[in-house]
């Protein structure tokens, strides 16, 4: 009988504690809200080259223009293996994105070209979107990479 | 004799004058400590949190590389085409040796020899700024076989830098 009444008192109380769990819920919160601002200028998922040692620099300017070139599922009507969008726009041709990078530069003569090309693609298909920045008179332009590994 | 001593200091606790306080000092303390709630830091559950975010933070964070650019201005095309440089650039190939896009060499013009490795190529872009009439204000200028793939052309780019030129272009194909 008093050892019964012993375990009674030594045993802990069953209670579902809420608190830790709406501590990790806000800041999961608070990391997916950082994670999605950093992530949204790339809303295009493109595999960009990954150099050893690299010297790629974070630099996010509002006065840029994202060209994208993805490997195309299937091949593009007009030849190579690419395809191409400005931002996270539908794919077009390379004349029409020369179209809207000529309006773009005439409304800002100091705007800049990043080109984010997937890392499988052959050169040939890289040149051709570098031929029309160049050829719209655009010389600032930059190429997406990953950056050196910090941790 | 004892027992009927402790039985009296029982007696006196549980009476109402010991629990208003006018009894003895030691035992009225005791009796307080022993009706407080308890007030204490639960450890537990905050443990159980970090251990959670720990795990949240490796899985979800650990795989990713940041992007980032690497900056190069276009050689100037059309009527601008003839200005002179100030230095003479040296110019970086790199050639398909197969019909994989991995098979690939890298030469350097003046440089007599060709690599396929990266990190040997920043290192011969560094020995080359050593030459006389060369320095990290030589311009680069990278050219490519047309189905040499992208990663390999951008790893060049990168080799240049890492070597600390300031100036590096794109050509053209081959």
């Amino acid at each position: 009988m008093r050892k019964t009444v012993r375990r009674k008192e030594h045993r802990a109380p069953i209670g579902f504690i809420i608190l830790p769990m709406i501590d990790v819920i806000f800041l999961l919160l608070l990391f997916f809200v950082i994670m999605t601002s950093f992530e949204a200028s790339a809303k295009v998922r493109v595999d960009v080259p990954k150099p050893e040692q690299s010297q790629a620099k974070r630099e996010a300017s509002p006065k840029q223009v994202v060209i994208n070139c993805e490997v195309a599922d299937r091949a593009p009507a007009g030849g190579g293996s690419a395809v191409y969008r400005v931002a996270a726009n539908p794919p077009e041709t390379l004349d029409a994105i020369a179209a809207r990078l000529m309006a773009a530069k005439q409304a800002n003569p100091q705007l800049k070209v990043v080109i984010r090309a997937d890392r499988r693609l052959p050169y040939a298909d890289v040149r051709a979107v570098m031929q029309v920045v160049s050829d719209v008179g655009i010389s600032m332009m930059s190429v997406a990479a990953l950056q050196e590994d910090e941790r | 004799m004892s027992d009927g001593s402790q039985g009296s200091a029982v007696e006196f606790l549980r009476s109402p004058l010991g629990a208003r306080g006018d009894g003895p000092v030691l035992p009225h303390r005791r009796r307080r400590r022993h009706s407080a709630p308890g007030i204490h830091l639960n450890i537990i559950p905050l443990v159980d949190v970090t251990f959670l975010l720990m795990i949240f933070f490796v899985i979800a964070g650990t795989f990713e590389r940041w992007e980032g650019v690497l900056s190069s201005r276009m050689l100037p095309s059309g009527p601008s085409a003839g200005v002179p440089l100030p230095f003479t650039p040296v110019t970086m190939r790199i050639r398909g040796t197969g019909p994989n896009p991995s098979d690939f060499l890298v030469e350097i013009d003046g440089a007599g020899r060709a690599t396929r490795s990266f990190t040997e190529l920043s290192v011969m872009l560094k020995e080359l700024q050593r030459n006389p009439g060369f320095s990290a204000d030589t311009p680069i200028i990278v050219v490519s076989d047309s189905g040499v793939r992208w990663d390999h052309v951008v790893s060049a780019w990168n080799s240049a830098i890492r070597a600390g030129y300031r100036s590096v272009a794109f050509g053209g194909n081959e």
